[in-house]
């Protein structure tokens, strides 16, 4: 008999508990319960743009692939052998007409459908059936602006609509810093990070906007002197917001117009606005933002970071560099520079992250001191027009933000 | 073909360069080992294998000209870069050096065996680092000395994961 936790008690509004980061029990409730029965990132359209394009990712510790079929529709399917438990798909990308595992030569169609077995007559009649021995497919797939989500179990309690009606608008932004709002991921490169402590340090990290003066002194310095960063970017309208089921943002500015000019060639501008229109151009341009769609994506400028637990202590970070469709060629190296100036294992800011992630780990053995803190900031807390929780963006309003989701899901018990 | 002469390097003659250059980087002569660069130069860890990979469509691990190069010395030598506090020692074995010319530059290619270890770290039991690469120094002779216009470095698990490459390599 499991036990059964408290969550509204080892989650509050202002505080975690560490058991949540280090405890066996509450990581397998959380497979359960989030990663098994909601929303999860498996991909985006443009890693499998034609038919027989597949990739392969977790969703949770459940390997899966993700596949184009020839009718162009998108499956999630667990990458396990209905007969032996062998997963039938050994690489991490490519192209096939079917899946066939080699252990006995079982034969899977795109969407997991059995197709054939080697040495069909070693079956007797009513021994094998083809139906029911397809590859187990997740329950709901959909995608938005062409990122894919996928729901293993159950059909999730809310829409996919619903799930991203807080954050929508930004996602819309993010793609339309293209000049036909499409982006192209991971084609132009795929930091593969790991790091010695819980997966939900990366979700909390990923908006961080407290520890970049404290621990990215170095890179800003750098940003600014070199790369159009406006020196009083904190002035800039910053705030983090809660955007609903977990969901949530920092927005690391909005500039005044003379500072996109500064930020952004004029040529890139125009092209915007030619395409665009002048105030949606401009309305995408002043923005830069960092936003996390609960619980393992985040989308930052240059990436989408996907967040994989591995156990309690463990945890693989994978940020796919976005290529803008149709954008200047110049912008796009642009965007290849900045991004490895600050995330590659060699870059100016993500080793110091994983530097702090690592001594999260490390901190957080000590359970008898019991909390972590996400009180910054809780008094001052705004609504805004949407009823959507914000304050400033090194406050703490987006790190509290997963945790609404978090209690919802984890006393749901995996039931819904 | 050019009206300079040709500078011609043997293979003993290489590999004292890049067995001075290891040394530098391993006794962390930071800044003398700039000074083996010309100020035109590229230091290069690129993400893929691919020989034919444009760095202006893929993301690198460094790709760094000098004025940024300078900038990662200096961040490395300000105290304030996290990963490496505390930092690395490293260890840097040259082998299967061989030499070409290409019009008035010479390029060296060389296998690189790269030991890391840190000591001194609260959570004990760093395991020490093996790396593997393929290495390319491209020389130009300038005022008698032989000065790296690039060095190109891909690592054999370029695009696997990699804990950390916050020291210089």
């Amino acid at each position: 008999m499991a036990i059964e936790r408290d969550y509204d008690d080892l989650a509050r509004i202002d505080r975690t508990h560490v058991s949540l980061y280090n405890d066996q029990g509450v990581y397998s409730d959380e497979m359960e319960r989030i990663f098994y029965r909601s929303w999860i990132y498996v991909a985006h359209e443009s890693e499998i743009p034609n038919p027989g394009d597949y990739k392969t990712t977790f969703m949770g510790d459940i390997p899966v692939i993700v596949t184009r079929g020839k009718n162009n529709e998108i499956n999630v399917v667990i990458n396990r052998c209905s007969h032996r438990g062998v997963a039938v798909c050994p690489l991490e990308k490519g192209n096939t007409p079917s899946f066939v595992c080699q252990y006995h030569g079982w034969e899977f169609g795109m969407d997991g459908e059995l197709l054939a077995v080697s040495m069909p007559r070693g079956y007797n009649e009513g021994e094998l059936d083809f139906k029911s021995l397809g590859l187990v497919s997740a329950k709901k797939v959909e995608s938005y602006r062409g990122i894919i989500f996928a729901s293993l179990l159950s059909v999730p309690d809310i829409s996919l609509d619903e799930k991203l009606r807080g954050v929508k608008e930004y996602i819309d932004m993010y793609m339309d810093f293209s000049p036909v709002g499409e982006v192209i991921v991971g084609n132009s490169g795929v930091n593969k990070h790991y790091y010695n402590a819980n997966w939900k340090i990366q979700t909390e990290g990923s908006v961080e906007g407290y520890h970049a003066p404290v621990t990215h002194a170095t890179a800003f310095d750098i940003m600014i002197r070199k790369m159009g960063m406006p020196d009083n970017y904190q002035g800039y309208g910053t705030k983090g917001m809660d955007g609903g089921y977990g969901n949530n943002l920092l927005e690391v500015y909005s500039l005044p117009d003379e500072a996109v000019y500064k930020r952004w060639p004029a040529e890139y501008i125009e092209l915007m606005i030619e395409k665009h229109g002048k105030e949606r151009a401009m309305h995408v341009l002043r923005h830069r933002f960092n936003l996390v769609i609960f619980p393992n994506l985040a989308i930052l400028e240059y990436q989408f970071r996907v967040i994989r637990p591995m156990g309690t202590d463990k945890t693989e970070v994978r940020m796919y560099h976005t290529m803008l469709k149709d954008a200047p060629d110049d912008i796009n190296t642009r965007r290849v520079r900045e991004h490895e100036f600050f995330y590659s294992p060699a870059a100016f800011g993500g080793p110091d992250d994983y530097a702090m992630f690592d001594r999260a780990g490390q901190g957080m053995k000590a359970e008898m001191v019991p909390w972590i803190l996400f009180n910054r900031g809780i008094k001052s807390e705004k609504v805004d027009e949407h009823g959507r929780r914000y304050g400033g963006h090194t406050q703490e309003t987006q790190q509290r933000a997963p945790y609404f989701e978090y209690r919802r899901l984890m006393k749901a018990g995996g039931q819904s | 073909m050019s009206a300079n002469k040709q500078e011609q390097m043997t293979r003993t003659e290489a590999e004292d360069f890049l067995f001075a250059e290891a040394c530098l980087l391993d006794q962390g002569e930071v800044n003398e080992w700039r000074k083996l660069f010309t100020d035109d130069a590229l230091y290069w860890l690129p993400y893929s294998r691919d020989v034919n990979v444009d760095p202006t469509k893929h993301v690198s691990i460094i790709y760094d000209d000098m004025e940024m190069l300078d900038e990662r010395i200096k961040r490395l030598q300000s105290g304030a870069c996290h990963a490496q506090i505390p930092g690395s020692r490293t260890q840097h074995s040259v082998n299967n050096v061989r030499v070409r010319t290409v019009g008035d530059a010479v390029i060296i290619d060389s296998y690189l065996t790269l030991h890391e270890y840190r000591a001194n770290r609260q959570d004990r039991f760093y395991p020490l680092q093996t790396m593997a690469a393929n290495c390319e120094h491209k020389l130009v002779k300038k005022a008698g000395e032989w000065k790296m216009t690039s060095k190109k470095v891909v690592l054999l698990n370029c695009d696997g994961e990699i804990y950390d490459l916050s020291f210089l390599i």
